[in-house]
């Protein structure tokens, strides 16, 4: 009696060791086939290849995990075509900005030349020379202006700067914006209308903001009409703060409305006008930088309303 | 590198002789990290073509490939796997779950794919959003603007290959609307989110990269970036 | 479970949690329908339990045989036995009857001749008595020592006089404990010696009360094969052989036992249906009225699976409340139905087995449910049902689904199939409330055939309860054809010292007294039976039993329900019976229970008759059998033999047999008949009187517990019905509450409203009210017929009209009641808040 009891205690410890062992050498297998397939995944990451995409979406670990190494796969590669990009953009730029400075120094070439000549010949007309001289003064300028333009752009689309984000009063910088405009604005006997809450404090960088409103305002002051008005009011979201700025210029077309953000767009017909296309484009930039964004309707006066928007 | 790629996509609906072509041949390409409004007027095709983007409903004719998938060749279960993990969605009714608090809905794709949840990465949705306060409320304690932005969440907190947003401040009033507009925007450019909006609004339109004008189930407009 | 599968689950749980968190009617009455079906099934069948096992408790010390006749000396061998754990001898005497009481001269051994006397519980002797030692030692009832006039005390002496006139003194000894007031019998326990030698039990043989050794475990028809065989070797005849049928009914592969448990466990099963029914309709609805919000879960990436899961899960949250109810409540009510058979492991067992069954009823209810909300489309989330202005695209495809929510017609307008035919339907109230109902055809069949099931078998139990013939019932066999049965009383028999015909030598029911009845005001007509006792011997058996005549006329009535069968009755010829001394056996079936065996055709029965003048042997042939039940309502005495009239003259002798009268009366004149009946029979103390109007009062009441039993278990399940009723209604109008706003807003009033609704409810109703009508008018019909083809011939189909105007009552109240009990609810809210739209 006491042989069977060990006989069978025996056996059973025998079949329950089969089958522990059967149960580890199929996971151990599952296991090994599981990390192969991920290290292999992984190689071709670091190899730059692209993951094969057609893989299943299914209810299973493993296509979890795969699908987050094809994630990490994709941030790689997104990595490397942005730099790619951003060097592209560059090189865009470099040659928008070429194009942006040809005319003014071909003009400056021109005029030297002419001023030059002048000089060998003898066909002098009185007051020629001083003309061309403002005008070469005036195309200066527009080169100083060009080139301090491209340089905050080229700032701050290269990352160079960071924008440093301080609790700051919304109405200073409003104040700072409207002091750079203050000049042209009476030339042109503008009203500049302020309504803003004298303590609005938010987290922005006083320099670019100035700038931003500064180069909406200026963009204002520039399709006014005389003794027009412009307006900026000062308005709580719940989650944004917006600063309105309506002129009462002749408004923006409906289907511009998304291109007068974009670098070196200039309204048709309006290249008389001073200006490079350049401002709007910033200010787009800077906000977007604070975490706020920038549009355009149309007032009911028929100029154009700007409205940026603020995180608060 | 192009996210989502659609060749010749169609989708007719209903037999001849009435047969409604509710989109005719969509070849559309939007790149990563774009954010790109499809315009059109009510029974344009738009939102059938949101449908399609997001697999909720299989083309007739056509492909349609998000992140390198092919999802018009996937059957039901994959393609809702799919959804779980590559697509986030905003509704115009924000389509909360009623029944889970705010930080429940947020989470629940995650959940639902049984995915660690990165808390940090949370944290800065939950304070982008303004939601701190709100994380335990319930969905019906909550005004629409808020709705949307705990919808706005729920979508990003699966860091989606691309948000599908469908009208997201139809329901909203002007103010609302403004700061539902602002998160997308701050979302796309903050986390370098891919977002389609569809709206039938030109002014919401021109603050995403790109406008899709979409007429009688054709794209008029911006099939390509420019 | 696959190894590599998505560790998702908790999702699941907690998402179904949340959702019964949230829909709390929905809980209300998926709970309550899980309550009401665990508790009744817990009532049941712990109950069912608890009546064996008070059984087998009572039983327990009880003796499991007794053998009637034993040698001492074969007793004391057979206790040798290895499987006899207990044996004791004992003597019961002949009855000596003392007014309407009987004393019962017995001897109990004071010891056993194995086991332990406690064993089996007799009756004690109260402490200062001792057990009666000397011969004329006695131990008596305090009632019989009232009865008789003795002082109850030890040592009081006192005479008992014998049937046969002689007087013996004894001594009490001692007095038996406990009450025997209502008992008829009033023990007497002699001493071992009395037994021996007295005169009242020195003739009687020994009995012996035994116990196997773990008899209580064994089958029934072993235990029974057991015994006799036991009997057999110490030469006791198998007719000695008398089992407690008490104990036998305990053990296992008894035929009651195991139909009460089929019929317990039927009803079980027809419990659980009904409340699959219930909460299957209960989740139908929920998911219905869920549909965008699994569609939103879809849209999220939930998985079909993922979904059902979660259906489910909430099936097994609301499972989690209900069950513990239901089985405390069913436990609590079937302990006080039956404290003493409460057994902790049992109802422990049941509980587990109530459990399981109601676990697989909620999943079998929930697998439709969930499988409809996992094919929901995640387009349904995607579609906004508010705002008109917004005007979305909506494929067709997905546009039928939503039935009750009616489209916009957009551009996609044209495609609708679902285009209604006429241009104009009838738009008032009940029109509309008939094109909601028809929108919905699914859901309100299924409500109604729900609905339905409860209400078939309230009128099937209704039918049952009208259809019973209680007069008829009454009426069976004895007052078929009167209202009163005069029968010589058993006791003069036994006392007579010639059995019966000692009583019919000088028969009390004779003609006179037959005139003196039939004399009385109102007495129509009085119906003789006779029955004479003898002697018979047949197989190795001999045993003293009646037999009764049938005449010509008789057996031509006996012959007709046999002509369909293949019966040997059929061919047989009365007077060919008469001439070959042949006769009919009646219910061979109980021959076979007490001796084992069967007649058979053919059989030779030697009968010794004695009718007071002579004793006359016959031997008769055994030439058919008829069945008891075809034969009650021809004679109301019935022995095992039966022979034709002629015959049963021959050894007569001119004795009166007459041994029972039925009286038949104008019942209007009941009450100066009855006095006048039982004036008559009490001028004989023979004679014993058995009146209808008694009989009807016992059946009376055991018919109302019937009907009480059958109307409550109906009324549980219409309990059930109500509940889905009142779960659609409520439903259907929380669901549609924006529509009904919408309708308000384009100029619907209030009562125009409320009466849409009404309608909506009522159709339900009136749709329920026909099924109910047709199909349980068939089912009660059907019914019927069966039972009485089960010879329950006191039934008679009746349609239950109170039964069903109640029922319908109850159908148009519930609906008109919610409905404008929800109304009113709807109207706190202001009208442009209900026309938001909710998630």
């Amino acid at each position: 009696m006491d042989t069977g009891i060990i006989v069978g205690a025996v056996v059973a410890v025998g079949l329950s060791m089969v089958f522990w062992y059967g149960t580890w050498r199929y996971m151990r297998r599952k296991f090994v086939r599981y990390t192969q397939e991920m290290e292999e995944m992984i190689r071709r990451i670091q190899k730059g290849e692209y993951l094969n995409k057609e893989m299943l979406y299914n209810e299973t670990l493993s296509s979890k995990t795969k699908q987050e190494l094809l994630r990490l796969s994709d941030i790689c590669r997104n990595e490397r075509e942005s730099s790619l990009r951003q060097k592209q953009e560059i090189q865009q730029m470099v040659s928008d900005i070429s194009h942006q400075l040809k005319t003014p120094i071909a003009n400056i070439v021109m005029y030297q030349d002419m001023l030059l000549s002048r000089k060998s010949s003898n066909q002098k007309r009185p007051g020629e020379e001083e003309n061309w001289l403002r005008i070469m003064q005036s195309q200066v300028k527009k080169l100083d202006f060009l080139v301090q333009a491209l340089l905050k752009m080229s700032r701050l689309e290269s990352s160079m700067i960071t924008l440093k984000l301080q609790e700051e009063n919304l109405y200073q910088c409003i104040a700072e914006a409207v002091a750079q405009v203050t000049r042209k604005a009476k030339e042109k006997s503008l009203d500049i209308q302020v309504e803003c809450p004298e303590e609005t404090y938010l987290p922005l960088d006083m320099k670019w903001m100035a700038e931003a409103i500064g180069n909406v305002l200026d963009n204002a002051v520039k399709y006014s009409p005389n003794s027009g008005k412009i307006t900026i009011t000062v308005s709580k979201l719940e989650l944004f703060v917006r600063v309105d700025i309506c002129d009462e210029g002749p408004g923006i077309e409906e289907k511009h409305y998304a291109d007068i953000f974009k670098r070196f767009w200039r309204a048709p017909g309006m290249h008389k006008e001073e200006g490079v296309g350049i401002g709007l484009y910033l200010t787009r930039e800077i906000l977007t930088r604070q975490g706020g964004y920038c549009r355009v309707n149309t007032a009911e006066s028929g100029g154009s309303c700007f409205s940026l928007y603020l995180p608060g | 590198m192009s996210i989502l790629k659609t060749r010749n996509l169609k989708k007719y609906y209903g037999g001849e002789p009435n047969m409604v072509k509710a989109l005719d041949g969509i070849n559309l390409e939007i790149e990563d990290g774009e954010f790109v409004a499809v315009v059109g007027t009510s029974g344009s095709g738009k939102s059938t073509l949101l449908h399609m983007l997001g697999g909720l409903d299989n083309p007739t004719e056509g492909i349609v490939t998000i992140a390198g998938n092919d999802i018009s060749k996937m059957n039901q279960e994959n393609l809702t796997v799919f959804r779980r993990r590559q697509i986030g969605f905003i509704f115009q009714n924000y389509n909360l779950v009623p029944m889970l608090n705010v930080y429940e809905n947020m989470v629940l794709p995650l959940e639902l794919d049984g995915k660690r949840k990165d808390a940090r990465y949370l944290q800065q949705i939950i304070t982008m959003l303004g939601l701190e306060e709100k994380l335990k409320n319930m969905p019906n304690q909550l005004s629409g603007g808020q709705q949307q932005r705990v919808a706005i969440g729920r979508a990003l907190a699966g860091k989606p290959a691309i948000i599908l947003a469908d009208e997201p401040t139809g329901n909203l009033d002007s103010k609302t609307s403004q700061d539902v507009l602002g998160l997308l925007k701050m979302t796309s450019s903050k986390f370098h989110q891919t977002i389609v909006m569809i709206t039938h609004n030109e002014e919401i339109a021109q603050l995403a990269d790109r406008r899709i004008r979409i007429e009688d189930g054709r794209i008029v407009e911006g099939r390509w970036q420019e | 479970m696959k190894l590599d599968e998505n560790n998702n689950r908790n999702i699941i749980l907690h998402l179904a949690k949340s959702s019964v968190n949230n829909s709390r009617l929905r809980n209300f009455f998926t709970v309550f329908a899980i309550v009401l079906s665990v508790s009744l099934l817990m009532t049941m069948g712990t109950y069912t339990l608890g009546i064996e096992t008070a059984m087998q408790r009572q039983v327990s010390d009880m003796q499991q045989v007794r053998y009637e006749v034993i040698d001492k000396t074969e007793a004391k061998k057979m206790a040798e036995e290895g499987d006899i754990s207990y044996l004791l001898l004992i003597k019961q005497g002949v009855g000596i009857e003392l007014g309407n009481k009987i004393l019962l001269p017995s001897y109990y051994a004071q010891d056993t001749l194995k086991g332990k006397r406690s064993e089996v519980k007799l009756s004690e002797i109260e402490k200062d008595g001792t057990f009666p030692a000397k011969y004329e030692e006695a131990v008596v009832t305090r009632e019989y020592c009232e009865l008789m006039g003795i002082t109850p005390k030890v040592g009081t002496s006192f005479p008992i006089t014998g049937i046969d006139g002689v007087q013996e003194e004894f001594v009490i000894s001692g007095i038996l404990e406990g009450s025997w007031k209502s008992s008829g019998m009033y023990p007497v326990l002699f001493s071992e010696r009395y037994a021996e030698e007295g005169r009242l039990l020195k003739d009687i043989p020994y009995s012996a009360l035994v116990k196997l050794a773990g008899g209580e475990k064994m089958r029934q028809d072993a235990f029974e094969d057991r015994i006799v065989r036991l009997g057999a070797d110490y030469g006791v005849k198998h007719k000695d052989v008398n089992p407690n049928n008490y104990f036998t009914g305990t053990l296992k592969g008894d035929t009651i036992l195991a139909q009460q448990r089929i019929v317990t466990a039927a009803v079980g099963i027809g419990i659980l249906f009904v409340s699959v029914l219930v909460i299957y309709s209960v989740f139908y609805l929920s998911v219905i009225g869920r549909t965008r919000q699994f569609g939103q879960l879809r849209t999220l990436g939930m998985t079909k699976k993922q979904i059902r899961k979660m259906v489910r899960r909430e099936g097994m949250f609301l499972s989690l409340i209900g069950i513990p109810i239901g089985l405390l409540t069913g436990g609590i009510v079937a302990y006080f139905l039956k404290p003493a058979g409460w057994d902790w492991t049992r109802t422990l067992v049941m509980a587990v087995v109530v459990i399981i069954a109601d676990v697989i009823t909620v999943q079998i209810s929930l697998a439709k449910p969930a499988a409809l909300a996992s094919g929901i489309s995640p387009i349904e989330a995607a579609k906004f049902t508010g705002n008109v202005d917004t005007g979305k695209v909506k494929s067709e495809k997905y546009g039928t689904k939503r039935t009750a929510r009616k489209g916009h017609g957009h551009k996609q307008g044209a495609v609708r199939p679902a285009v209604s035919g006429k241009l104009k339907r009838k738009l008032s109230p009940f029109g509309m409330a008939r094109i909601s109902a028809g929108q919905n055809r699914k859901k309100t069949f299924l409500t109604m055939f729900s609905l339905g099931v409860g209400g078939v078998l309230f009128m099937l139990a209704a039918t049952f309860v009208v259809s019973v013939s209680l007069e008829e019932y009454s009426r069976q066999s004895t007052f078929e054809k009167g209202e009163y049965a005069i029968t010589l009383s058993d006791n003069a028999a036994e006392t007579s010292g010639r059995g019966l015909s000692g009583v019919q030598m000088d028969n009390p029911l004779n003609k006179e007294f037959v005139d003196g009845i039939l004399s009385v005001d109102g007495v129509k007509k009085v119906y003789e039976y006779q029955r004479m006792e003898m002697k018979w011997e047949a197989n190795g058996e001999a045993e003293r039993d009646y037999v009764t005549g049938f005449d010509r006329v008789l057996f031509g009535r006996i012959q007709e329900k046999y002509m369909k069968h293949d019966s040997e009755v059929r061919s047989l010829n009365y007077d060919k019976m008469v001439e070959n001394q042949q006769i009919l056996i009646l219910s061979n079936q109980t021959v076979e229970e007490v001796f084992g065996w069967k007649f058979k055709i053919g059989d030779k029965v030697k009968m010794a008759f004695d009718n007071g003048r002579q004793t006359i042997e016959k031997e008769y042939t055994v030439a058919g059998f008829i069945k008891d039940s075809d034969y009650y309502s021809e004679n109301v005495i019935n022995g095992w033999f039966q022979m034709p009239q002629e015959l049963l003259d021959e050894v007569s002798g001119g004795l009166n047999l007459n041994d029972t009268i039925v009286v038949s009366t104008d019942e209007s004149k009941e009450k100066s008949i009855t006095p006048a009946i039982k004036s008559l029979v009490q001028e004989n103390p023979n004679l014993i009187l058995f009146t209808l109007k008694e009989q009807r009062e016992q059946d009376k009441s055991s018919f109302t517990l019937l009907y009480a039993v059958i109307l409550g278990l109906s009324m549980f399940i219409i309990g059930f019905s109500m509940l889905n009723l009142l779960n659609t209604l409520i439903t259907n109008i929380i669901t549609r509450k924006q529509e009904f706003a919408m309708l308000e807003s384009v100029g619907m009033s209030r009562r125009q409203l409320n009466r849409m609704v009404s309608v909506e409810g009522l159709i339900l109703s009136a749709g329920n009210a026909v099924m109910t009508l047709i199909a349980g008018t068939a089912a009660g019909y059907a019914g019927v017929m069966i039972l009485r083809g089960f010879s329950a011939k006191y039934m008679h189909y009746h349609f239950p009209g109170w039964f069903y105007l109640g029922y319908i009552v109850v159908l148009i109240i519930v609906p008109l009641v919610v409905t404008s009990v929800m109304l009113r609810g709807f109207e706190r809210q202001a009208l442009t808040e209900r026309l938001r739209v909710e998630d």
